[in-house]
């Protein structure tokens, strides 16, 4: 089922094209991976699609209407940096999400945290990049949403981090969530992602089901992304 | 809207008594020093009277700052992912921001009032504030009770317009560097609006003119004013403002 249909999506910035009538739809029950090299419009196009950029034309039909609050209720957003405020506690945090966003499961971010092996009382501030980001997705996907766009969710993290982040994303799978998640870290995502979507300077290139591509030809996604780029 | 209050305390009160505990170590420090190098009377007071003064000035000032940054920081540092991800209106988000600064400026200033007049009163032994406060209170109610209203729609006005300028400058100029420098040019531009306008609209009133009812219905048109600037830049930041 489709989750969302984006119809030539442009972005500008002063003198750089960062979407250039991009096209693409999104599934529901899938993680797609969105990958393309640093520049390439990944962060652009989720920003836009969760409401926090304003896009110059084209259009983004969500399976439902869906705008100002309730685009915010559905869609789940994670950046890249840190947006947690770092004079918070983790628990403060906690309740943070709990106040503001409907339907967010405490309890799973309780245990995520505790798998995670951080305290509630730690202060964000202190918390190392890799502790940051696995509370980052362990509190973004606790949110009760549609679409959950996790923007280069292993950006700096160490390797043992980088593994329980996997497991927490793959891990939530279902036919109501349409995850996507960018990276060009592909040997990592390859394991866990549906579908593929490379994006190359604001350009859908090439999209497809990672099985298929991967038999179809003959290499796996990983050298699929190094043949697409190699000239970048 | 509670809900973002509860938070907006959270994260300034710390702040707040540390800056509130610095400003009375001085006060009381320079005040024990003053008491003890001799008595003073009104007319020989003079580097003191400055120095209070100046001291109520910067929690004053320090208290517009935190006002100004109650937003700039917010939509300029990367927690502003989070915060305009809260799936709430803008204009609650910016109420909320409107109301804190409001609080924060009206109590700072009271504080420096407060105990700028009793630094005066304690060093030369003359009764200020309760004649003040007498000289207040005898006025009638209505004139107090306009005196209030205004005030305090002036001082959100003020707050609005340096919210508008971010939110104009976050709208159409997002893009461009120099966004500090932009953003007070902004400000500037709408300051000079600002007093033209007033000067083209209440210019020709004779002050003769405004009493009782006038004076209602011009406070009413200022309120009016503030209000849509509010639901600007609530609008703006719903549909316009880009965080690149």
């Amino acid at each position: 089922m489709i989750a969302l249909e984006v119809k030539n999506l442009n972005k500008r910035y002063m003198f750089v094209k960062a979407l250039n009538d991009f096209s693409v739809t999104f599934e529901k029950g899938k993680i797609t991976g969105l990958l393309g090299p640093n520049g390439s419009g990944k962060s652009t196009l989720m920003r836009i699609l969760s409401g926090l950029l304003q896009k110059n034309s084209g259009e983004i039909i969500y399976d439902q209407p869906l705008k100002g609050k309730h685009l915010k209720q559905k869609v789940a957003y994670m950046p890249t940096e840190s947006h947690l405020y770092p004079w918070m506690k983790v628990s403060q945090v906690i309740d943070f999400y709990e106040d503001f966003f409907e339907g967010f499961d405490r309890q799973k971010v309780l245990d995520a945290i505790k798998v995670l092996e951080l305290s509630p009382k730690s202060t964000i501030k202190t918390l190392s990049t890799g502790q940051r980001g696995r509370l980052k997705v362990a509190l973004t996907i606790a949110r009760k949403a549609e679409l959950y766009l996790i923007d280069e969710p292993l950006n700096g993290i160490d390797p043992i981090s980088r593994d329980m982040i996997l497991d927490m994303l793959a891990a939530e799978v279902s036919d109501e969530k349409c995850i996507v998640i960018s990276s060009h870290l592909v040997h990592e995502f390859e394991k866990i992602i549906d579908d593929v979507i490379f994006i190359r300077k604001g350009r859908l290139e090439l999209k497809g089901d990672v099985e298929a591509l991967r038999t179809e030809r003959q290499m796996s996604i990983h050298d699929l992304y190094k043949e697409v780029y190699k000239n970048d | 809207m509670i809900k973002l209050f509860k938070y907006e305390f959270q994260r300034k009160w710390k702040v707040s008594i540390g800056l509130l505990l610095a400003y009375f170590l001085v006060y009381f420090g320079f005040l024990i020093k003053f008491k003890s190098e001799g008595s003073y009377s009104i007319e020989t007071f003079g580097f003191q009277l400055i120095f209070f003064i100046l001291l109520g000035s910067a929690l004053s000032f320090g208290s517009i700052v935190g006002a100004v940054n109650n937003l700039r920081l917010e939509a300029k540092q990367s927690t502003r992912d989070l915060y305009f991800s809260i799936p709430m209106s803008a204009y609650a988000k910016i109420g909320s921001k409107v109301i804190v600064s409001v609080v924060e400026v009206f109590t700072a200033g009271f504080i420096a009032i407060y105990t700028a007049v009793k630094a005066i009163e304690h060093l030369t032994g003359v009764t200020l504030w309760k004649t003040a406060i007498k000289e207040i209170l005898s006025q009638p109610m209505d004139q107090l009770i306009f005196a209030v209203v205004a005030n305090i729609v002036y001082a959100v006005l003020m707050i609005l317009i340096v919210y508008l300028s971010f939110a104009i400058f976050r709208s159409f100029f997002s893009q461009v560097k120099f966004g500090g420098i932009i953003t007070i040019v902004i400000y500037i531009i709408l300051n000079y609006l600002l007093v033209k306008g007033g000067t083209v609209f209440f210019g020709n009133v004779e002050e003769t003119a405004l009493e009782g009812f006038a004076l209602w219905m011009m406070l009413a048109g200022f309120t009016a004013f503030t209000t849509c600037i509010y639901l600007l830049i609530g609008f703006l930041f719903e549909k316009r403002v880009s965080f690149d």
